[in-house]
């Protein structure tokens, strides 16, 4: 596989063309990079589902679900995600590598044409985007919103988030607010649109067997058009530390499980040069069968079936969750901060710390073997001020000593602990 | 050691079968720097015979599986992941897998992983604890939607056949197991014969093979069929709602199907299945389109054809206000399908379908686990390539026309109270009228 070749096509549109043969699937991506606002941020998830409801060329998703199939059952869909207060927002298309086509027809053209008209030329009506999309997108995004509590460890990660960085533009969430969302009319979202495209960094990704030359154009052609305002910027991440007590929230919701879960602040981003003893921290704590976490909470004292810890790189924000009955929910919390304290005091062995280095690292060299992981890697990359390969990664992370984690785990605070329990305990 | 060519996949695969009776697939794949190698056992949550009679409680292949990693003086769960690797495993209806991935030190691991497999360790203390993590993996998955509608699905649609069973057990068959009957169970299905080792990565075929050979039992023994209950192809139940604190009415709809072949004649019913699944309900048919547009399905909706031995269904899942207009319509569009499908039409959906599995091939855990069940069901998956072209659009009509029955379908529902209306007989009657 080539090193990724990152060019700017215009101003602030960047591309990373990665060539490989070897993947069967090719992989486009195309993220809007904007601020994440309190004010906006249900605009900016609305507005990907929308685009993707039809184009100009092929108006509804009958069509554009054909056209999909013809090329080989190609798939688009739009994506939200955050990088600390920045909020990306996109679309990302798979399809079969065109070594691949049985009759030999190549794909690469028409599927970055496609890109291009979801982005920039979708279906409208009067000039507008089509309002019907546009509702009926804005009661799926609500759907969705709602449905969070279905799935007990996601509601839990953001009821913490949210009460954690409640001062912070991050608190808005990836998808933002019901009631902001509601409120979403098709004059406001076509404004947003319009201003959205005009002034956000666009971020474009393709990795698969055509050349950055081929790709370079390809994307040049189908972006034709695009508006530019000057060259945009992006918003300040804000690597916050901890207040000076910790918050405590507890909710009740009809569940056979209590799901805690507890915020720290690190005080560490991924640009800081502490990141890769950051990384093997967490993973030293909660990443995988070898962690702490598990060792002592589910090996030990069989408190719960699942804990981890998790990390938002970019705010520094680190997350541990944990599945417990109600009754032990005391003594897991006990457990859990135990823990933490224990790397403070640098209580871990000279194995748990290699296995730890080991983990993180064989993830990061797995990155190229996947076309997901690699376009959310350098997406994570386009935002850092120091972009670096998986692989440079991988090695500063090997060389991470006990030291460094001590140091790092030091920074390490708690913020907020959110707890949601059963009403009554049921069987 | 035999090399098989898919030159329109572009894919290869070499086949062992070793003298004890364990198979061996190992797919080349170079440039990649991470390996992945997975053993799977023919036994799954269907499987509760024990040698010598008796009968497992529910959850044991489960259970076993939690507890194979454990040895004398750790886990190798444990020491692979410190070596670096990526250790997991699963147990489905009637698969029990052990797997990792690693970047390095290959060898090594696949060395302990059949070690692993081969030499059991369990004590009373250990499995007592295990229970109490299985417990709350029981208690996580029963706060789940998605898992209780798709178990309540399994049950409106199976008499007999232990797949409406879950596999993780119940709360008192759990704590029912000990350490003595997961021994019986692993002295049961783990050997060899009853094995399949899968590979895919830059890795040298020869080496997988020897390492397998020079680890494991070199007693060969054949595997038992399973004896399986006549199960009648008609639904137990059509429809099933459980009350859960859900934010909108979530659904399973099942379609039983006549069991599939074992064989290659297996796979091309399962290609069949998931292809006419597509057609009346998937991304791009005009029934998805329509209810989307409709507000009764959303973005959060699957569909996939699954077997085990003696038992195939259809699965249409997600969310909906009023999961039984959505039924109706699936079986509906059906009926109109199974007469009047276009050649167009079809052609497009068996091209995308194509466009997919091919496109699925990058992921080596769906790979191997694919290559694995093909073993055990008697085919090769890599064969779909070659099958995608025989399916005709008589078979899909006729297939069509066959499993899109209500008496053949199950509903379950999962719905918070007054959620949901649920079409009683009267409202039958007033739709017969119209």
């Amino acid at each position: 596989m080539n090193t990724p070749i990152r060019t700017e096509l215009m101003p602030g549109v960047w591309l990373t063309a990665v060539q490989t043969r070897k993947f069967k699937t090719s992989c486009w991506s195309l993220q809007l990079l904007t601020h994440l606002r309190r004010e906006t941020a249900a605009l900016n998830a609305l507005l990907p589902r929308v685009l993707c409801q039809g184009t100009a060329h092929c108006p509804d998703q009958e069509l554009l679900g054909a056209a999909l199939d013809r090329l080989y059952g190609g798939t688009v869909g739009p994506t939200v995600a955050r990088r600390g207060e920045i909020h990306c927002i996109g679309l990302q298309g798979a399809f079969l590598d065109d070594a691949l086509t049985p009759d030999g027809a190549p794909i690469f053209p028409q599927a970055t044409e496609l890109m291009g008209d979801l982005l920039l030329r979708p279906a409208t009506r009067n000039g507008r985007l089509r309002a019907e999309y546009v509702d009926g997108e804005r009661e799926n995004l609500l759907g969705e919103m709602r449905s969070v509590q279905n799935d007990r460890r996601r509601y839990a990660a953001l009821r913490l988030e949210q009460e954690m960085c409640r001062e912070e533009p991050f608190g808005a969430g990836r998808l933002g607010s019901p009631e902001a969302a509601a409120k979403i009319r098709v004059k406001h979202l076509d404004r947003h649109y319009r201003n959205l495209l005009a002034e956000s960094r666009l971020e474009l990704y393709y990795c698969g067997s055509a050349s950055p030359e081929e790709v370079r154009q390809a994307w040049t052609e189908a972006l034709m058009g695009l508006p530019r305002r000057g060259r945009p910027s992006l918003p300040e991440m804000l690597v916050n530390v901890p207040p000076e007590t910790v918050r405590e929230v507890t909710e009740t919701a009809p569940v056979r499980q209590t799901r805690l879960a507890l915020g720290f602040r690190t005080g560490c981003g991924i640009d800081s040069r502490r990141y890769p003893a950051l990384l093997v921290t967490n993973a030293l704590l909660g990443v995988g069968p070898a962690s702490r976490l598990f060792t002592h909470l589910r090996e030990q004292q069989s408190l719960c079936y699942s804990v981890s810890s998790g990390l938002e790189a970019h705010k520094g924000l680190l997350t541990v969750q944990c599945g417990v009955s109600g009754e032990q929910a005391d003594a897991a919390r006990e457990e859990i901060l135990r823990q933490v304290e224990a790397l403070k005091m640098g209580q871990f062995t000279a194995a748990e710390l290699d296995a730890a280095r080991r983990g993180v690292a064989h993830r990061l060299r797995t990155v190229p073997d996947s076309q997901a992981a690699m376009a959310r890697f350098w997406l994570d990359q386009a935002v850092a001020e120091a972009p670096c390969a998986p692989e440079e990664l991988a090695q500063l992370v090997s060389e991470v000593t006990a030291e460094q984690v001590t140091e790092c785990a030091g920074q390490i605070a708690l913020d907020t602990v959110y707890t949601l329990t059963g009403e009554a305990e049921q069987e | 050691m035999e090399l098989k060519t898919f030159p329109r996949l572009g894919e290869s695969c070499y086949f062992e079968r070793l003298e004890n009776g364990m198979a061996v697939f190992v797919v080349p794949r170079p440039g990649y720097g991470k390996t992945f190698a997975c053993v799977a056992v023919n036994c799954g949550g269907m499987d509760s015979r024990l040698d010598g009679g008796g009968c497992a409680p529910a959850g044991t292949a489960h259970f076993l599986e939690h507890k194979m990693f454990d040895r004398k003086d750790g886990s190798d769960h444990q020491a692979m992941t410190a070596a670096g690797a990526s250790v997991n495993a699963f147990t489905s209806g009637n698969i029990t897998a052990y797997y990792f991935s690693c970047t390095d030190r290959f060898p090594e691991h696949l060395r302990t992983l059949l070690r692993c497999v081969a030499t059991p360790y369990f004590t009373p203390e250990s499995v007592k604890k295990e229970t109490g993590v299985i417990l709350q993996e029981l208690a996580m998955v029963s706060d789940r939607p998605g898992w209780r509608r798709h178990r309540q699905m399994l049950q409106g649609l199976y008499i007999h056949h232990p797949v409406r069973n879950p596999v993780i057990g119940d709360r008192s068959s759990i704590q029912k197991i000990t350490a003595e009957m997961l021994d019986d169970y692993y002295n049961t299905y783990y050997y060899p014969g009853n094995m399949v080792l899968c590979v895919a990565g830059d890795v040298d075929p020869h080496q997988v093979v020897s390492t397998a050979r020079m680890i494991l039992p070199r007693e060969r023994r054949e595997p038992t069929a399973r004896a399986l209950e006549k199960e009648p192809l008609t639904a137990v139940q059509q429809e099933t709602i459980t009350g859960m604190a859900v934010s909108a009415p979530e659904f399973s709809l099942g379609l039983k199907l006549e069991p599939f072949p074992n064989g290659k004649a297996g796979l091309r019913c399962a290609l069949l299945g998931e292809l006419a699944a597509e057609l009346v309900c998937g991304r791009s048919s005009p029934l998805y389109n329509r209810l989307y547009r409709e507000g009764l399905l959303n973005r959060r909706f699957s569909l996939g054809c699954n077997s085990v031995p003696g038992a195939a269904w259809l699965t249409f899942g997600g969310e909906s206000p009023d999961p039984y207009r959505v039924r109706d319509a699936i079986l509906e569009e059906a009926g109109q399908l199974a007469l009047g499908l276009g050649h167009e039409r079809f052609q497009q959906a068996l091209r995308a379908e194509y466009g997919a599995s091919v496109r699925g091939l990058d992921r080596f855990d769906d790979l191997c686990f694919s290559l694995a069940r093909g073993w055990f069901s008697d085919y090769l998956y890599l064969d779909f390539g070659e099958l995608y072209p025989s399916l005709t659009i008589g078979d899909v009509r006729d297939f069509l026309g066959r499993a899109f029955r209500p008496e053949r379908s199950a509903l379950s529902v999962t719905a918070a109270p007054g959620q949901v209306k649920q079409a009683g007989p009267n409202e039958e009657k007033d739709k017969a009228k119209e």
